[in-house]
């Protein structure tokens, strides 16, 4: 019964993320960023939180990361660690014009999924003797996420003018979205742990993951090589 | 950072789950995501199962979508040109009556990458309200008029692309006025027109 539960809300979760893109941003919101003037701080703030909230392998890497973390004080860290990467490139990224093909950025960004995955099995510690530092491997995750993020608002040309303060707006808004997003995992992910098939199905759990990085790996190259 | 404390598994087994992992995404990928998404189809799972039509659906609606670029138009687009003379039926007086008041509902079907006209003849101060609409997708047009028993000469009211669009129209001369519709798209368009004011339909 408290199994049932759980895959119950687990579904309602994934019905929430439903109509997601993968670091991208929808027609609407293009429309917007184009046709878009000067500054506007808050339509800028949605759209980063909105992004956070409705990109897939974002979603999936957080249920990596926090799968096993359950001290609060741990996943702050995680979330600061993660702010000063990807803040640091998209800000970067964007003032000095630097684009990186973002189905690369997002190619290594599936990556990272199934390098939690892997590393959640207990690979790094049977196969390379030690666990690599998940602070630096989120921070480095972080990098890579702003250099998405950096030049998928550069595709869309929109007006310098402004764009300091929007691209602030739009930091924030990721911090927001990041901190939903990151609410709902650990809701569901905590209360899974209080039920013994938390770790009767956690083998199962990451290799599924797994399974979605190398997917998102694929169809992310092939696109790469197709465009 | 501190984790819950947990079995890690052996060696061998988590060579297994790397292994069923690779598989699982790699089946999703050959099967689903590449026929859907990139119209890739190494094995004919996509064409068995569906897949690749999500595929050609896509390339129609962004065949027929407005997010592509358009030729640039100039004002050197307009009319027939400096090199065909004004004819001087242009100058002549407007009628004492104009033509009945009357209503029309037209359709026109413009076949994927063909271009075709549809005009009304109008006398010269003739009003025109018109509105037009595609069932599907965008069409090149040039809002124009001719003056009756010329065919070289034309005057464009308006050239762009759209797939609605209303107005009205004061005929600057007696002729035949409408439109000139190019479907870039790969597919048939068909147009929607209403019309109303003091014209007659061609023949």
């Amino acid at each position: 019964m408290k199994f049932l539960k759980f895959v119950l809300s687990i579904t309602l979760l994934l019905l929430a993320a439903g109509g997601v893109y993968a670091h991208g941003v929808d027609e609407d919101t293009q429309t917007f960023l184009s046709g878009n003037s000067g500054v506007a701080f808050v339509p800028f703030l949605y759209i980063g939180a909105k992004h956070m909230l409705t990109g897939y392998d974002h979603l999936l890497f957080l249920v990596g990361v926090i799968f096993f973390l359950y001290r609060p004080k741990e996943v702050l860290l995680y979330v600061s660690f993660f702010t000063i990467g990807h803040s640091v490139t998209l800000l970067f990224g964007v003032l000095a014009d630097m684009a990186i093909n973002s189905y690369l950025i997002d190619a290594i960004i599936a990556l990272s999924i199934v390098y939690k995955g892997f590393d959640n099995l207990g690979g790094f510690q049977r196969f390379f003797g030690h666990q690599p530092n998940t602070k630096a491997a989120v921070l480095i995750f972080g990098l890579f996420h702003g250099f998405g993020l950096a030049s998928k608002l550069q595709e869309l040309s929109f007006d310098r003018e402004g764009l300091l303060v929007n691209l602030i707006g739009f930091n924030i808004g990721v911090e927001f979205g990041q901190f939903i997003a990151l609410a709902l995992v650990l809701f569901i992910i905590s209360n899974w742990r209080r039920y013994p098939s938390f770790l009767k199905f956690s083998t199962l759990t990451n290799t599924l993951l797994m399974a979605a990085g190398f997917l998102l790996f694929g169809y992310q190259l092939v696109g790469y090589f197709n465009s | 950072m501190a984790e819950l404390a947990h079995k890690i598994l052996d060696k061998k087994s988590i060579i297994n789950q790397v292994a069923i992992a690779l598989l699982v995404g790699g089946i999703i990928l050959i099967s689903a995501v590449l026929p859907a998404e990139y119209g890739i189809d190494p094995l004919g799972i996509g064409k068995l199962t569906g897949f690749s039509k999500l595929y050609v659906k896509d390339v129609k609606t962004a065949a027929s979508g407005s997010s592509q670029p358009h030729k640039t138009l100039l004002l050197e687009n307009v009319g027939s040109g400096p090199e065909v003379p004004v004819p001087s039926a242009v100058n002549d007086p407007a009628p004492a009556t104009q033509l009945e008041q009357r209503a029309d509902d037209i359709s026109v079907l413009v076949p994927a990458g063909k271009g075709l006209e549809y005009k009304v003849n109008m006398l010269k101060y003739g009003t025109l309200r018109y509105e037009w609409i595609t069932d599907s997708g965008e069409l090149y047009f040039d809002f124009h008029g001719e003056v009756k028993g010329n065919s070289n000469y034309f005057d464009s009211y308006t050239i762009a692309y759209s797939n609605n669009m209303v107005g009205s129209l004061v005929a600057p001369f007696e002729g035949p006025h409408g439109w000139y519709f190019k479907n870039n798209s790969v597919q048939d368009i068909t147009v929607k027109l209403r019309l109303k004011g003091q014209y007659l339909l061609k023949q």
